[in-house]
């Protein structure tokens, strides 16, 4: 009877395990065989996010080019809608970039506009949201979504 | 070229030191999964806690130098202990044709986790947290720059989280010359076959047969949060690593209470010190486990060991705290400082905790019914096996859930059922392996054997594990 017992409670062991097995092996081995291995690049992970976000092609070579350009020890200022979870990462990112430059962050509220004209010897990046100057700063566009007004 | 062979020198410095400190706390030849899987975890714990105490006097070439120094040093000394112990008696096990097919179907799953980790970038979190911080030390010479801590604008990094993990990565990066996301992917595979060899040496344990053990560990890559979630072992973060270390302690744990052999509790105190610097959530798990091995000594009346237990793990807290507040680190904003008011004002918040925490181990896309085995383990080992073994493996699953859980009390989110919602998955990750043991030990009802399985108790002379060579 107990030998008889432990069966029932082996086979049922047995039985939790197999289905266990059988419901989540062919999501893996689908996984595995339809993914492809991501670009052998050093900046692979950084990339494929921002890509989705500011729709440009290798972001960051883009970003590390244009903030190499900006005058050493010049400040940021990334300017974003308020609430707007999708740019949170592209702060991210601008601040993994450009470290050790100090860096800060102004968050709009719906309507509120913000000039660049009053920080002049700041570099003022624009995310999903319009760029506003006046004077006669530099003015670049990184993909749609991005514009950084350089100091002067 | 230039890169394969800085791989190839930052995984051999990292083992080789692991390989040293593991010799330097053990008295017999480890085998094979055993001496790999302590290597690493050992190693990494070295060379981050080397590169950081290191990096508070210099950087650069001098600093990667003093680091793979003191690697080697602690590879000859382990090399000189190693020499000393007879070679691990030659196991019956391993020449079985079944040992053979497991071996080869888990050198496959371990293909198929390095294929995988390939298919996936870093996770959000495993770049703007861990590999930013990587990224920084490397530029800085190999040490996180102290304007970082106090840096406000880069808060959503992290500062104050340990650096076990980011320091690894950086040691990968001062080694090939150059921040690569896509190499640093390497690293935790590693970490996973780590886990699993100490999963598949504590299955075999607790459960008494070692096939058992291998089917735990070809199962386990299939719960869906392993690889296809932010936490897994594919998107860099240290969720997994950290309860491959947990489980590791623990391991040496139940084996120092079935053979009381003090190497055991030497590495179980050695790698449980290591959690809080893995993750903040390790100093949880360091606790619990303290408070374990604590009760077992107090119960055997040896009040002196339990005190050496809690040593290690208490300094590297304390030195971690001290620098924090000495480079004057920005504090989290994740949760409010603890205390009775705002646990009073907050309690109304148990039940939506339970409902969130219901919700996440039966989402069926992270875990599919893997929290229902958990839970027919616990009731099966409750009904059949009421040994104190069985009752430390509860606690150590159960103390840290309910203190994960807890946790949200204090959460400083505006709200806080979103906080749980991104963070709690990633926690129960960290338990997934100790649940596995849970399985296993339920699993143990199946076999024949008798009540107590025979450990190994490793002596000089007749040095073995329970792994295989």
């Amino acid at each position: 009877m107990r030998f008889r017992r432990k069966q029932i409670y082996a086979a049922a062991w047995a039985l939790l395990l197999s289905i266990f097995v059988a419901r989540n092996a062919p999501v893996l081995i689908t996984h595995l065989l339809h993914e492809k291995i991501i670009p052998a690049k050093p900046n692979a992970s950084m990339d494929h996010f921002l890509e989705a976000l500011l729709l440009v092609r290798e972001p960051t070579t883009r970003l590390d080019e244009i903030f190499s350009r900006l005058p050493a020890g010049s400040p940021i200022l990334f300017v974003s809608a308020r609430n707007n979870d999708r740019w949170d990462f592209v702060y991210s990112a601008v601040c993994y970039l450009t470290w050790p430059r100090k860096i800060d962050k102004v968050e709009l509220q719906p309507n509120e506009r913000f000039s660049a004209d009053m920080f002049p010897g700041t570099s003022v990046l624009f995310c999903g949201t319009p760029a506003t100057n006046t004077d006669a700063r530099s003015r670049e566009s990184i993909g749609p979504n991005l514009t950084l007004i350089a100091p002067r | 070229m230039i890169t394969a062979v800085g791989i190839f020198a930052a995984l051999f410095t990292i083992l080789a030191a692991g390989f040293g400190v593991m010799m330097l706390l053990i008295r017999r030849r480890p085998g094979m999964w055993e001496a790999f899987a302590l290597a690493w975890l050992l190693g990494t714990a070295t060379v981050s806690l080397a590169l950081w105490t290191g990096g508070l006097f210099i950087r650069g070439i001098a600093l990667q130098m003093m680091v793979a120094v003191i690697c080697m040093i602690f590879a000859a000394l382990g090399f000189s202990h190693w020499r000393k112990f007879p070679a691990p008696a030659p196991n019956t096990h391993s020449s079985k044709t079944g040992e053979w097919i497991f071996i080869a179907l888990f050198l496959l799953e371990l293909a198929a986790i390095i294929v995988v980790s390939f298919q996936h970038t870093l996770g959000w979190d495993g770049l703007t947290v861990w590999e930013l911080k990587a990224r920084f030390a490397f530029l800085n010479g190999g040490a996180l720059p102290i304007a970082y801590f106090a840096d406000t604008a880069r808060r959503f990094s992290h500062p104050e989280y340990p650096l076990l993990l980011p320091l690894t990565e950086t040691w990968l990066y001062l080694w090939i010359g150059a921040c690569d996301q896509f190499w640093v992917k390497l690293l935790f595979p590693i970490w996973y076959a780590a886990t699993m060899s100490i999963l598949w040496m504590s299955v075999s344990l607790l459960a008494g047969k070692r096939w058992i053990g291998w089917i735990v560990v070809l199962i386990f890559p299939l719960v869906p949060c392993i690889y296809s979630a932010p936490g897994g072992i594919t998107v860099g973060y240290a969720d997994l690593p950290l309860g491959g270390i947990y489980l590791a302690a623990i391991f040496y744990l139940l084996r120092y209470m079935e053979n009381s052999a003090p190497e055991d509790f030497a590495l179980s105190v050695v790698l449980g010190a290591t959690l809080p610097w893995m993750k903040r959530e390790g100093v949880i798990l360091w606790m619990v486990l303290s408070i374990g091995s604590a009760f077992w000594f107090w119960k055997k009346r040896d009040i002196r060991a339990a005190l050496c237990s809690l040593l290690p793990g208490a300094a590297i807290i304390a030195a971690w705290s001290i620098f924090l507040r000495t480079v004057h680190s920005v504090p989290s904003r994740d949760f409010a400082p603890t205390s009775w008011a705002i646990l009073k004002t907050n309690l109304a918040r148990v039940s939506g905790i339970a409902r969130e925490f219901f919700l996440a181990i039966s989402d069926k896309s992270l875990w599919d019914f893997f929290w229902l085995l958990g839970l027919v383990a616990l009731v099966c080992i409750l009904l059949r096996e009421r040994t104190a073994r069985s009752a430390a493996l509860i606690w150590l699953l159960l103390a840290p859930l309910s203190c994960y859980c807890a946790s949200y009390i204090f959460s400083a989110w505006p709200d806080y059922i979103a906080h749980i919602d991104t963070s709690l998955p990633r926690l129960l990750m960290q338990l997934t392996p100790i649940a596995w043991l849970l399985i296993a030990l339920a699993l143990r009802s199946t076999s024949t054997l008798p009540s107590t399985p025979p450990a190994p108790r490793p002596t000089a002379q007749s040095a073995h594990g329970t792994d295989c060579s």
